[in-house]
């Protein structure tokens, strides 16, 4: 190796360094900021029984997140809820985080017990800053079923 | 100098100088800790869990270097080394992602906005990019170009036979 190619590496060695002991720095300094390693990731939200949504509904103190496919949203969902799809959830996030502050109470849903989508979605939001996440564990079918209120059509 | 030199000079200091504002801008709003910057390096699907959040947190900061570094001129070989990588890595990154059919946003810039879609279309600006680094980096005199090569063989054969 000639000393040109020598001289070029160790610049680009140094200036890598000088990076990581700054982002390492401003990291520890800056309050607020992310966690340098990555943290576990967390578990589904805690379940609710039908009377604690049908409450949270009623007080409208939680967003509602359906995580059922987008066919099956229009057909019929919560109202007010926001569809998002558990297979396309990455294209959402940005609308989430514009939508939703992390300290809002957020109840996901999809097909009921045996449809594992909203476990995963919850957990998926959690991992991503959100912390009061629960999980409607009967879903939309026991909403149907009580002759709760619903709404038809595509996400406003 | 000659004109030609000169013109050289002119050139690679104008890619020098655009390529380190485009790693400055692209590095300014990331520089803090970003967990939009966290979601986008995600939404690739191609790093391990564990280096998620180490690489969200270096990696603006290698740019922001980066930048510093080709814009005031200290250590370019270096920093147009470490951009060539960059730009190679988003590239195959963005290759990747729209060979999966992900349909994901690029995290380049707008972090706030939807932004820019990972499509074929987004891979020019980084070609053009790799291509400016690879471009300083030869004016350095890093490496030479293989024509460089052959032209000083030439001139070389010339003039021993001469």
């Amino acid at each position: 190796m000639n000393s040109r190619a020598r001289s070029t590496l160790g610049g680009a060695a140094g200036i890598a360094l000088v990076s990581v002991i700054l982002a390492l720095a401003v990291n520890a300094a800056v309050p607020g900021g992310i966690p340098v390693f990555t943290p576990p990731p967390s578990p589904p939200g805690e379940p609710l029984d039908f009377v604690q949504v049908w409450e949270a509904f009623d007080r409208k103190d939680a967003v509602f997140i359906d995580a059922r496919p987008a066919d099956e949203y229009e057909y019929g969902h919560i109202p007010r809820a926001i569809n998002v799809p558990w297979l396309d959830r990455d294209r959402h996030l940005p609308e989430l985080r514009r939508r939703i502050p992390p300290e809002r109470k957020i109840i996901v849903y999809c097909d009921g017990e045996e449809c594992q989508a909203s476990n995963k979605l919850s957990a998926w939001l959690k991992d991503r800053g959100w912390k009061r996440v629960y999980v409607f564990t009967d879903g939309y079918p026991s909403w149907l079923a009580a002759g709760m209120e619903i709404a038809k059509g595509e996400a406003p | 100098m000659t004109g030609r030199a000169r013109l050289r000079r002119a050139v690679t200091l104008a890619v020098r100088l655009a390529l380190g504002a485009v790693f400055i801008y692209a590095s300014h709003d990331k520089l803090a800790g970003s967990q939009l910057f966290v979601d986008a390096v995600d939404n690739y699907r191609l790093l391990p869990r564990p280096l998620l959040y180490p690489f969200a947190v270096i990696l603006p900061w290698v740019q922001f270097l980066t930048g510093v570094c080709l814009v005031t001129g200290a250590f370019v070989p270096g920093a147009a080394l470490l951009s060539a990588g960059m730009y190679a890595m988003f590239l195959a990154a963005m290759a990747s992602a729209i060979l999966r059919g992900l349909d994901i946003s690029c995290g380049c810039f707008n972090l706030e906005a939807q932004g820019q879609k990972v499509a074929w279309v987004s891979l020019w600006p980084r070609l053009a990019g790799l291509a400016g680094s690879v471009f300083v980096m030869a004016a350095c005199g890093t490496f030479e170009w293989p024509l460089s090569r052959l032209a000083r063989a030439g001139e070389h054969d010339r003039e021993v036979k001469g």
